[in-house]
């Protein structure tokens, strides 16, 4: 599929990409950890959204700050953060996705280049109170973007991104529902690819880039190897190589409960109401991430998207020293097993060795629910 | 053999406190008994409106703290972790957890063990992990739970007043708290208690940083042994006429041995500061460096600091909250380090790098470079965990601790 | 050779040693292992030549294959391949047709396995990643209690009160317990302590399957009768051990290179793309 083969040239040579973008049109890049950041409002400003993500063993450079037994993710951002990677970043947003990710404020702020750096103080809970304080956040949040990059973001500017937003969730919405299919046109680690290659466009270039791929699997006659329809929930890691992983084992991935995946688009965000309160309403009370209580919805969303997506079994990878997926991992896989859902909890410690320690773990899995009763 | 060991005291007073501990835990009983309602709670709750609306209250993280002391606390965690919790988690949790729902691990727990709780009352700052961990227990014990939901205080220092939307929410949520109180308790909200006990609170916090000042004075008076021993009437008493009278009585003892210059040792040669937690079921490591002359004489971490006043009590605690060392960002422990070591002309630090307990472990390695880097300040970090003693090495640990005080020593001229 | 058609093979691919078991209808005929850190294709091949010499076959023959263990994608030979655990689990059900549960122990880790009543696993539960509680852990113990396991087992026969262990990382547990020989405690009471530590990190994985009757504990430790005493005890079920516990998954993999030649199921080949 050309549009596959052209996401893995994007997100293989993204850093020299968006330099270049950044040059040849003068604009701003604001990088972030987190999909709880209202990206309508950075690309309102002018300027690219950019999800900064790690990469499995890579934490070169990192011990002196950051010692070994903390979150492995937030470290190899981290490594690349201090390597200079994103030096051409001119703003960073970093919300309480958890309590490390927080800290990467005060980190990247003293050790790397990054010039300008927002805290975006995210509720831990949802209520009325809550949103007004997250309103008031966010207005914050509009002056600092405005500051960064010149540019004034107005009512009509917001209203076009959050269509624009809507309809790119459209599009991804279609594209996961090409996993509804049977056979599956595309599988997890396919649709993981283009999904971030399409994060690294403008948005209306990202859409147009879901739907090439959305066309071309319409008519697309070599289909991946049809593995045991699998769900993935657990730390909100989108990582190539573990989704690569999994599928190699013998799984083909067909929804996810990730915020950069099914609560990236099950709910828009309200075009009918003014965009900064139907950005506070939308981000502040989206199906919740594990760090947000109450939790509830979060649980019924898990077992909901296994279901649409006809998935027969559950896997959890958790990475090391994620409290927050950690602590209510044994009534979540307790949950799902009684949803009639075969649940594989699996450890990740962000390096590939780390995934063949667990390889004969998958591969039982797959092999119990592919034998059947 | 072992030679892991409680630590010695200086201050009458740090040693009276333990009665506190055990009074606690054991009104909690008598209330159950009662039939008065119990509250599990966590350090950031108003006090003062828990103890006007007659609650009995418990702090689970404290009874991790008072397991690991008497050494039983790990039996708990491994019956927690058989429940499926992994072992990487905060050891107060799982001591806890392993206490709650296998009493049977241990029959004669500690003060008798917790008494279960009819609500829980979780606050969202500090870590992640403290809402969870209410979460699951309000669920399996299917209890009410409240979540006081306040900022993080991530954000390095903030200078003059918080905000009004920050006030707001405090305002908000702390009123929305009263609200369940009134509810589960069936009691009225009694506005002049309250104000009485915010009085009192706010001169015990006063105290409490004259206490700080008075700590200063070389020799050192008091040490890190007595103020970890007497911590809990300052995390879990405010708002009581006992944690009072009990602060002007160790401020009085404070005194008068600053002005006799009775110190720790009989020779004081040398100082360090402690950062983090404190390695709880061997606290005897506070008085480690005393037979070569050196004081652990303050800590880093767990002081109160001047703060901003109000008229109105409901801003007047939510200057407190906003207070800034409440801010446990990275920017903000380094600059606290820094303070301290200036202030108490320290020699050397010491930080404890408790493994299950990420807020506190997370700023230790910056502090280390910075006191290091800048102030050419000697730095020892320990790892360990607080509560969980399997995860630790005597052996080890010291070895290093040799080592390192040897370091200052030579620093000093000593050797 | 009339016969055959009715042997078939299995061959478990370890991280210290290659097994091979050879069937003929429902007999164990012929079983081998080969104690090896080269455990690749130059291992099987010596196995697979050394049955063939044993049993005469015809030159070039190959009996109907089917490979199991960390590397068992490396035998192209092979009809297919099956997961270490769902082999033990054939293998297990063959010596015991009823097991419920089966423990299995080896030295890279310990596995339960929760089995349905059609004999099919239907949870399992791996040990978490530290080397305690596994065989790994049991041989530092040996070395630190100067005794063999065989002794180790011995010593803790009669035991009513272990010494407790706490400390579950191996390497903090071992200078545990040399403190504790130093401070005079029996290696009596140690040997059965150290049996119980390693019972107790099994706990999390029996709790997270949970333990029907029969149970079969199957691996080389399985031998040790002091692990299986303390195993017993804890869990108040009497553990049934195959006689030889260390070839359990190359017999399952013969069992399945059995159905595979009975019926060829279009199945979805585990990893295989």
């Amino acid at each position: 599929m050309k549009s596959l083969e052209k996401a893995r040239n994007m997100i293989e040579s993204r850093h020299q990409r968006l330099s270049e973008w950044k040059e040849k049109g003068g604009g701003k890049v604001v990088g972030e950890f987190c999909k709880y950041v209202p990206e309508e409002m950075i690309s309102a400003s002018g300027a690219l959204p950019v999800f900064i993500s790690g990469e499995m063993d890579r934490f070169q450079g990192v011990d002196r700050f950051l010692q070994e037994n903390t979150c492995p993710y937030m470290r190899s951002c981290f490594s690349a953060g201090i390597a200079g990677d994103y030096d051409y970043l001119d703003a960073l947003v970093v919300t309480h996705g958890c309590d490390i990710m927080s800290k990467m404020h005060d980190f990247w702020g003293k050790r790397t280049k990054v010039p300008e750096i927002f805290l975006l103080d995210f509720p831990h809970k949802v209520n009325e109170a809550s949103l007004v304080f997250f309103r008031e956040v966010i207005e914050r949040f509009k002056q600092f973007l405005e500051s960064v990059t010149g540019v004034e973001i107005t009512e009509a500017s917001l209203s076009e991104s959050i269509r624009a937003y809507n309809a790119f969730r459209r599009t991804l919405k279609a594209v996961y529902d090409l996993r509804r299919q049977n056979p599956r046109p595309v599988n997890g680690t396919e649709t993981l690819t283009v999904l971030l290659a399409s994060m690294l466009l403008p948005i209306g270039e990202a859409d147009a880039f879901l739907g090439e791929f959305l066309a071309e699997a319409g008519s697309r006659t070599d289909l991946p190897p049809q593995g045991v329809p699998i769900m993935v929930t657990g730390t909100d890691v989108s990582n190539l190589d573990l989704f690569q992983f999994l599928e190699d084992s013998g799984a083909l991935i067909v929804s996810d409960d990730l915020c950069t995946g099914s609560r990236y688009f099950w709910h828009p965000v309200d075009e009918n109401e003014a965009p900064l309160d139907a950005l506070a309403r939308r981000y502040l009370t989206n199906i919740p991430c594990s760090r947000t209580v109450p939790s509830e919805e979060r649980y019924e969303h898990i077992i909901r998207v296994a279901k649409v997506y006809q998935a027969q079994g559950v896997i959890m990878p958790i990475v090391d020293f994620c409290d927050n997926h950690m602590f209510d991992a044994p009534y979540v896989l307790n949950r799902i097993s009684n949803s009639g859902l075969p649940v594989l909890p699996i450890e990740v410690d962000f390096t590939r060795g780390g995934l063949e320690q667990v390889r004969p773990n998958v591969e039982t899995f797959i092999e119990i629910i592919a034998q059947g009763e | 053999m072992s030679t892991m060991k409680g630590s010695s005291k200086n201050l009458k007073t740090a040693v009276e406190a333990y009665q506190w501990v055990k009074a606690s835990y054991a009104n909690a009983h008598r209330a159950k008994q009662e039939g008065r309602p119990v509250a599990w709670l966590m350090f950031g709750v108003p006090l003062e409106i828990i103890y006007t609306m007659g609650v009995s209250p418990l702090f689970p993280e404290n009874y991790g703290t008072l397991c690991a002391a008497k050494r039983v606390g790990y039996k708990f965690c491994e019956a927690a972790e058989q429940d499926g919790y992994n072992k990487q988690l905060c050891s107060y949790a799982r001591t806890v957890t392993g206490h709650t729902f296998h009493p049977e691990v241990l029959p004669d727990p500690p003060s008798g063990g917790l008494a279960k709780p009819d609500m829980l009352i979780a606050p969202t700052m500090i870590c992640d992990l403290r809402q969870k961990w209410f979460e699951d227990v309000a669920r399996r014990l299917d209890v009410p739970i409240f979540y006081i939901g306040l900022p993080d205080n991530d954000a390095t220092w903030q200078t003059g007043l918080p905000d009004q939307y920050l006030l707001d929410l405090f305002v908000s949520e702390t009123k929305d708290l009263i609200e369940f109180l009134e509810k589960t308790t069936q009691k009225k909200f009694n506005e002049a208690d309250f104000l009485q006990r915010l009085a009192w609170a706010n001169e015990a916090i006063d105290l409490r940083l004259e206490i700080l000042e008075a700590r200063k004075h070389v020799p050192a008076p008091m040490g890190s042994s007595d103020y970890f021993a007497s911590i809990f009437p300052g995390m879990t008493m405010l708002g009581t006429k006992e944690a009072v009278d009990f602060y002007q009585r160790m401020l009085a003892e404070i005194k008068e041995r600053a002005e006799n210059n009775i110190g720790i040792v009989p020779e004081e040669k040398f100082r360090l500061m402690w950062s983090g937690i404190p390695i709880w079921f061997n606290l005897g490591l506070l008085n480690y460096p005393e037979p070569l002359g050196g004081v652990m004489c303050i800590e880093g971490n767990y002081q109160s600091l001047p703060r901003e006043r109000s008229e109105d009590p409901y801003i007047d605690l939510a200057y407190r909250y906003f207070q800034k060392n409440g801010s446990i960002g990275v920017d903000s422990q380094v600059d606290l380090a820094k303070q301290f070591v200036q202030s108490y002309q320290i020699d050397g630090v010491i930080l404890s790098y408790t493994q299950s307990c990420r807020p506190f472990y997370i700023f230790q390695a910056e502090v280390r470079n910075h006191l290091q880097d800048e102030l050419g300040i000697p730095c020892l970090m320990l790892e360990s965990d607080m509560a969980d003693e399997r995860a630790y090495s005597e052996g080890q640990v010291r070895t290093r601790m040799d080592a390192f005080l040897e370091v200052i020593m030579k620093q000093k001229g000593l050797k | 050779m009339e016969q055959e058609r009715t042997f078939r093979a299995g061959i478990d691919i370890g991280t210290e040693s290659v097994n091979i078991v050879v069937m003929n209808d429902a007999r164990i005929i012929y079983s081998q292992t080969l104690v090896t850190e080269q455990a690749g294709p130059v291992a099987v091949k010596a196995l697979l030549d050394q049955a063939a010499a044993e049993m005469k076959w015809p030159s070039g023959f190959v009996p109907p294959l089917v490979s199991t263990g960390i590397g068992k994608k490396t035998i192209p030979l092979a009809l297919k391949t099956s997961t270490d655990m769902v082999c033990h689990a054939e293998g297990a059900r063959w010596h015991f047709p009823e097991a419920r549960t089966v423990i299995d122990i080896g030295a890279s880790g310990s596995r339960v396995l929760r089995l349905s009543a059609m004999g099919r696993v239907e949870k399992f539960a791996v040990n978490a990643k530290c080397a305690s509680g596994t065989g790994i852990y049991l041989r530092n113990m040996t070395q630190i209690l100067e005794s063999s396991f065989e002794e180790m087992s011995a010593l803790s026969e009669g035991v009513s009160e272990s010494t407790e262990v706490s400390n579950y990382c191996a390497v903090f547990a071992e200078s545990e317990v040399i403190s504790m020989i130093h401070s005079g405690e029996s290696k009596e009471r140690l040997a059965a302590g150290v049996f119980d530590a390693v019972v107790d990190r099994l706990m999390e994985q029996i709790n997270r399957v949970g333990l029907n009757a029969p149970l079969v504990m199957t691996g080389g430790v399985a031998r040790n009768q002091g692990l299986v005493r303390s195993l017993e005890r804890r869990v108040g079920l009497r553990a049934m051990i195959p006689p030889e516990p260390e070839i359990v998954g190359a017999l399952g993999a013969a069992l399945m290179a059995g159905k595979e030649i009975e019926a060829p199921a279009k199945r979805l080949e585990v990893g295989d793309h």
